[in-house]
């Protein structure tokens, strides 16, 4: 294990989960992930919740994947006839949409984001689903949340975006990801991480004094702003000896194997599964509860599928003008998206954690933000939502000439990770048809 | 009357804040009118002797109000009955003004309102008590409440500290709360962990693009990027599975001819470079279409080297595409000629993944021409142009709607030519600032940083100096040592000097003596004076300008207050002021909010030119009207506007060329001016598919007019307009107004709502709505994103109505002239939002008689606004706490 420290430092992605601007900072960068992780990281949850969020910027043949019928009674299409065993565990979505996301393939950006016009001049993304549930619930775990991606070019796309817009780059290595989850970093490394969040505290404890001191001089009325000034600083001081104490605590033993990292990118699909294996590992260990996942389709070559050769790149068979041969091609390659995600949440059913198991505690959305890439549009969007504690087993179906907001089911993810938002981007309400198990 | 009360204030929609108990509390009356009020809260307590009450308004309290405001049920939690038994006292200020506003209002009781004789008691009797704990109340605390910097603020005052235009501080804060509508008052400005981490961000961030990086200047340079060697554009050149389409491919041109070789070979390099200096020279590329996915050329390899000023030109031209034989519409590459017009371009920088900042805009010409820019990038950053006016293909089937049976307009590219950085010193003024004069050397790992031989001394001495700077007042021994400490414990710990000079510097600037203002009770100094119209007129803390005149003022010289005043007003930094306030009172910041639907309004849709050029009009005339010292008429109407080619057009007004926005003057029968009937407020007050006089109604009440607009009750729903083309929003409504329980509302809301029904959702002039339906005329075009129409034409607007006033109207000229003879209404309620905007607080209860002084006095030259500012700047409100 220890070969893997020597050349491999501390991936400053990693590091900087939660409020990752593109820092240069040799200190704030030890520092800022603690403002996502409370005094209170010992505190035991009863039955944490938790969400994998994955975006397939291709989508899926639409007419594949959509069942006909409406309702629990609905005929499973094809595509959906592969996690047949799973059918009381997820719902299947169609006629949604995020309102107003246009543009075709930059909308990727904006699946959990949900910010209109990606396309449009000036376009600025806003904060994603997983980092505002990151602000709030990061400080239980380790790491407040995971970033992962798939043959994204250079980790420069991802699903996750901060409160300030900023890109939060992917980790693309699922190697790197199992080694964050589980190996220590080494003396000199821990040290130099707290040397860091000590000036940080300095710094905290020096307007702290200015706080204290302009407080005195001021009315009841202003002070009282003052004071919530200080609380703000005390606050945030507290998250930093949080930070500080994590260094020192030990990582959790791996039940499993360091990945080998795929070298080529053709081998996206064996890319597809370790990352899902990884978001697994990271809940089952309470390393985070939070995790995104861009599967890069558009930027992947012909890559392999078993029993199958695929003679073309996956971006342009996805435009398969109808060709009954790209066609053929297309749908293996979705098959295979199908099992693997029968794996993981068939992996996740079979991990108990106190009286249930973590499907039933990860809510795993999974889709796209083109409706049918063929044609580039980004309506009618391919939506699965598993687990979660959610009542499943049903196609909940709206109006597909007139789509109904995708981002009420954020809204409703957020209000089942105990979080009190009754808004998110263009949300109009919670999403309708659907309700927790008792 | 319709100009009724203007000192309510809503709550802003969504944000109902939940600080009951401490800062704000809320009042339910009947008929759910919420009113937001601020308490003095806990800090406040009940000190000072409550005075009793005088009987006779006990008994007109108890006999009239009794029946709904008792007890620990009372509508709206309002026990007055309750209230007349402790007698007045400071805690319950805000609520005995509520009572007294109501019924000197005319509207409580609901049914049968208190008579004249009881208004008279009232005013006689209960009046001057409530003036009198006002009075009290803002002895002890002032008027505003102690606060923080908003974002916008916050970035201001770090660019002018450092003399850094470029920082982008603003996104890296978290949005700020409002309260009475603006960013500026300090109970909703507040202050958590995120806030804190935040500011720590935000202030290394803006050192470390200030500190110098290299051991030397930058080296200007001047260098060309020619749009022949960008994989950006020769890319898009040849065919390939993805695109089949000259539209969505570049156009290799010699000056207006095909450039053939390129065209036919996929091997023929792309330029001839060096070796044929007069050829490269006529090279470039065209393209047929707006920057838009799939086809987004840029100037990919520049990427700005570090932040700061440059100059970019850029060489281009229009031309001419003929189209294939059968098929007219779509563009043969090979038939390229002169062009026909000028085309507008917008610029935007880049940086990956497609995050995108506005630069500026120009017009190629027909002609080649060179056209210049002064602008700041950001490290990193590429350019990218955006021929705005051309169109943006969406599949299935496009069809360029700018086609021609003998073909369609393009623009070519020649290049960019980028000069800079341009330093105007070095090292810069910011990293001066930090340290002064201690070299720059080059560190064992390569990195250039500060060094210096006596660390501690220097600390303390560059401390002092820069504290100067950057805070308003002389700072304490006492915590000047803890910066110091923060210095001497990151050097311990064996940190450089520089990463150490760097987090005393953090600490210092995320201390509330930078982050937030100190104003003194009562009369304020000349700093806080200073600071005040620093944060209103130029929307940033006092700078190094005002402080300088701040030493030298007496605050008593309300000449010279009014002098500067004017200075300021005549700054071109007044546009800043004009921009954050209309970002506000007007919710330009809402602007892009929602986008015109795309089947109803194609020709609107993804056309942003349009929406910036609406922008720009709100933010041009309302700054004229204020630099221009214009009457408060103008809110209503005028005889001239600012327009560019794009809103021209959308206006109907006769054509201008380019897209540079210029004042243009009114024809008589033209319903613009004013700024009812800007695009900008029509389409921030639609939703993108449908318009509700209602909602329009009630909003251009409360900002504009000042009419107080109760929020809708909570059991009736709201109205769905109705696009397929069945019914018309106003006959909807009808069945609504009759009823008496709505109708009380709706005379005062809807009738300037039902004149504007005459435009659409971006402000387009309309005598049908549009519909989804089956039936009604077809119309023929094809939108923005190269589809055809396929929206009908349904019912016919009905844009007359009748004021509270009984006062009708025919159409929205009418109702125009109509409003703007309700010209003291509108003076009041345009200085009640500065009066917020500029001091933090709205007027309170003992400031309405100043407010009524002042427009006394602005009342013979029809309130001009310039000088209502003037007056707002001199009266105590603003020069005192």
């Amino acid at each position: 294990m220890a070969m893997f420290l020597k050349n491999q430092p501390l991936s400053r992605r990693f590091v900087l989960k939660g409020l990752g601007a593109s820092l240069a900072l040799p200190w704030l960068d030890a520092m800022l992930p603690a403002v996502c992780r409370g005094a209170t990281r010992l505190e035991t949850q009863q039955s944490p919740q938790r969400m994998l969020a994955i975006c397939n910027n291709l989508g899926l043949l639409p007419e594949k994947f959509f069942p006909t019928a409406a309702g629990s009674d609905y005929t499973l299409s094809p595509y959906l006839q592969i996690l047949e065993e799973h059918r009381q565990n997820f719902t299947v979505f169609s006629g949604v949409w995020h309102p107003d996301v246009d543009g075709g393939h930059p909308a990727d950006i904006c699946f959990l984001t949900a910010a209109p016009h990606p396309g449009s001049g000036g376009f600025r993304n806003t904060i994603s689903l997983d980092q505002l549930m990151a602000e709030q619930i990061g400080h239980h775990t380790r790491f407040p949340s995971l970033t992962l991606g798939v043959n994204v070019k250079g980790g420069q796309r991802s699903l996750s975006w901060t409160g300030a817009g900023v890109l939060i780059p992917c980790e693309e290595s699922p190697l790197a990801v199992y080694q964050q989850l589980f190996l220590q970093g080494s003396k000199e490394e821990v040290a130099n991480q707290v040397r860091k969040l000590e000036l940080g505290q300095s710094i905290m404890d020096s307007v702290t004094t200015q706080t204290k001191a302009l407080s005195k001089k001021l009315g009841p009325n202003d002070r009282h702003r003052v004071d919530q000034y200080l609380t703000g600083v005390r606050d945030l001081e507290q998250r930093l000896v949080a930070a500080k104490q994590w260094e020192h605590v030990p990582k959790p033993k791996p039940r499993s194997e360091a990945p080998v990292d795929p070298k080529d990118p053709k081998a996206y699909l064996a890319n597809v599964k370790l990352m899902y294996d990884m978001a697994c590992l990271a809940f089952e260990t309470d390393s985070t509860r939070l995790v995104t996942l861009m599967l890069d389709s558009v930027s992947a070559p012909a890559i392999d599928v078993e029993g199958i050769d695929i003679t073309d790149g996956y971006h342009n068979l996805s435009h398969h003008g109808k060709s009954a041969a790209k066609l053929k091609q297309l749908e293996a390659i979705d098959v295979e998206h199908m099992k693997l995600l029968k794996q993981l949440y068939s992996t996740l059913e079979s991990a108990q954690e106190s009286q249930s198991h973590l499907l039933d505690r990860t809510m795993v959305l999974y889709g796209s933000n083109l409706g049918n890439a063929n044609t580039h549009v980004t309506t009618n969007l391919p939506i699965l939502f598993a687990g979660g504690g959610f009542k499943h087993g049903q196609h909940l179906a709206f109006d597909t000439q007139n789509n109904y907001p995708l981002p009420n089911l954020f809204v409703s993810m957020l209000q089942k990770m105990g979080l009190e938002y009754d808004r998110f981007s263009t949300s109009t309400g919670t999403m309708r048809g659907i309700s927790f198990n008792p | 009357m319709l100009l009724s009360s203007c000192y309510s204030f809503p709550v802003g929609g969504a944000k109902r804040f939940c600080l009951l108990g401490n800062t704000y509390r809320y009042l339910t009356i009947c008929f759910g009118v919420i009113c937001i009020l601020i308490d003095g809260g806990v800090a406040n307590g009940s000190d000072g002797e409550p005075s009793l009450l005088p009987e006779s308004v006990k008994n007109l309290l108890h006999t009239q109000c009794a029946e709904c405001h008792s007890g620990e049920h009372s509508e709206a939690s309002l026990d007055i009955v309750g209230l007349t038994e402790s007698g007045l006292e400071n805690n319950s200020l805000e609520r005995w003004v509520l009572i007294y506003d109501r019924i000197k209002a005319g509207e409580m009781p609901p049914k049968s309102p208190i008579d004249t004789i009881g208004q008279e008691l009232i005013q006689r009797e209960l009046y001057p008590q409530v003036i009198r704990l006002d009075q009290e109340r803002v002895a002890k605390q002032g008027r505003a409440t102690f606060r923080r910097m908003n974002r916008l603020e916050f970035e201001n005052r770090l660019r002018a500290l450092f003399r850094a235009p470029w920082l982008q501080i603003k996104n890296i804060l978290p949005e700020d709360s409002v309260a009475f509508r603006f960013n500026k008052v300090g109970e909703a400005l507040d202050v958590s962990h995120v806030n804190v981490a935040r500011y720590m961000q935000a202030v290394d961030y803006a050192l470390r693009e200030v500190i110098e990086k290299s051991t030397e200047a930058t080296k200007p340079q001047v260098k060309r990027y020619y749009a022949r060697e960008q994989p950006g554009f020769n890319r898009k050149v040849h065919y390939n599975e993805f695109n089949r389409s000259a539209e969505r491919a570049t156009f290799p041109l010699i000056g207006y001819e095909p450039d053939l070789q390129v065209l036919g070979d996929p091997k023929h390099p792309f330029t001839v470079g060096d070796r044929d200096p007069e050829l490269r020279e006529k090279e470039a590329f065209g393209v047929v279409a707006s920057s838009y996915e799939p086809l987004e050329p840029v100037f990919g390899q520049f990427k700005a080297p570090i932040s700061g000023r440059y100059k970019l030109r850029f060489k281009g031209y229009t031309f001419w595409i003929g189209g294939e034989e059968k098929r007219w519409w779509k563009p043969d590459r090979e038939k390229t000629s002169v062009g026909r017009r000028a085309e507008p371009i917008a610029i935007y920088a880049q940086s990956p993944p497609r995050q995108l900042r506005k630069l500026g805009e120009f017009d190629f010409q027909i002609e080649p021409s060179v056209q210049e820019m002064d602008i700041y990038l950001l490290q990193g950053e590429t350019i990218r142009p955006d021929p705005v006016r051309l169109f943006r293909s969406r599949p299935p089937n496009f069809r360029n709607p700018l086609a021609e049976k003998d073909g369609m307009p393009g623009v070519a590219y020649s290049y960019l030519e980028v000069e800079g950085p341009l330093v105007d010193q070095w090292p810069s003024f910011g990293h001066q600032l930090l340290f002064v004069d201690l070299p720059l050397e080059k560190t064992d790992q390569k990195k250039v940083e500060v060094t210096s031989a006596h660390p501690t001394e220097d600390a303390a001495r560059l401390l002092e100096r820069f504290l100067k700077e950057a805070y308003l007042r002389p700072l304490d021994e006492q915590p000047r040592a803890v910066l110091l400490n923060v210095f001497e414990k990151a050097r311990e710990s064996g940190f450089s000097f520089q990463e150490s000079m760097i987090a005393m510097y953090t600490a210092a600037l995320c201390s509330p003596h930078f982050v937030c203002f100190e104003e003194p009770l009562g009369e304020l100094d000349a700093i806080a004076i200073a600071n005040r119209l620093g944060l209103f007129l130029w929307n940033q803390p006092a700078e190094n300008r005002l402080r300088s005149w701040a030493q030298h003022l007496d605050v008593k010289d309300t000449a010279e207050i009014r002098a500067q005043t004017k200075r300021m007003l005549a700054d071109p930094q007044v546009r800043t002021f004009v921009d954050a306030f209309l970002d506000y009172w007007l919710d330009l910041r809402k602007l892009n909010d929602t986008s015109p639907d795309e089947v109803l309004y194609p020709d609107y849709y993804l056309d942003d030119a349009l929406v910036d050029a609406a922008q720009a009009e709100t933010q041009l005339y309302l700054l004229d009207l204020i630099q221009q010292n214009k009457p408060i008429r103008y809110l209503i109407d005028a005889d001239y506007t600012f327009v560019n080619e794009r809103l021209a057009a959308h206006y109907g007004l006769q054509p201008v060329e380019g897209i540079a926005m210029r004042r243009v003057s009114l024809p008589t029968d033209s319903p613009r001016g004013g700024l009812l009937t800007q695009a900008s407020v029509l389409k921030v007050t639609a939703n993108g598919t449908t318009t509700s006089p209602v909602v329009r109604g009630a909003w251009i009440g409360e900002r504009i007019l000042g009419t107080r607009i109760p929020p809708p009750p909570k059991s009736v729903p709201a109205i769905e307009p109705d696009t397929r083309g069945a019914t018309t929003i106003r006959e909807q409504l009808k069945l609504h107004r009759a009823d008496p329980g709505c109708a009380g509302c709706h005379t005062k809301i809807d009738p300037v709502g039902f004149a504007l029904e005459s435009f659409d959702v971006v402000g387009g002039w309309r005598k049908q709505y549009r519909s989804l339906g089956e039936t009604g005329d077809k119309v023929e075009g094809i939108g923005k994103n190269g589809q055809p129409f396929t929206f009908k034409l349904g019912p016919q607007v009905d844009p007359t109505g009748e004021l509270p006033t009984a006062e009708k109207f025919e159409d929205v000229e009418e109702l125009k002239r109509l409003l703007m003879e309700q010209e003291r209404g509108l003076a009041r309620n345009l200085l009640v939002q500065w009066t917020i905007y500029a001091t933090g607080a709205p007027p309170r209860i003992s400031d309405r008689s100043e407010i009524e002084q002042i427009l006394d006095r602005l009342q013979s030259d029809g309130y001009l606004l310039g000088s209502m500012v003037e007056e707002l700047v001199c009266s105590p409100m603003f020069l005192r706490k």
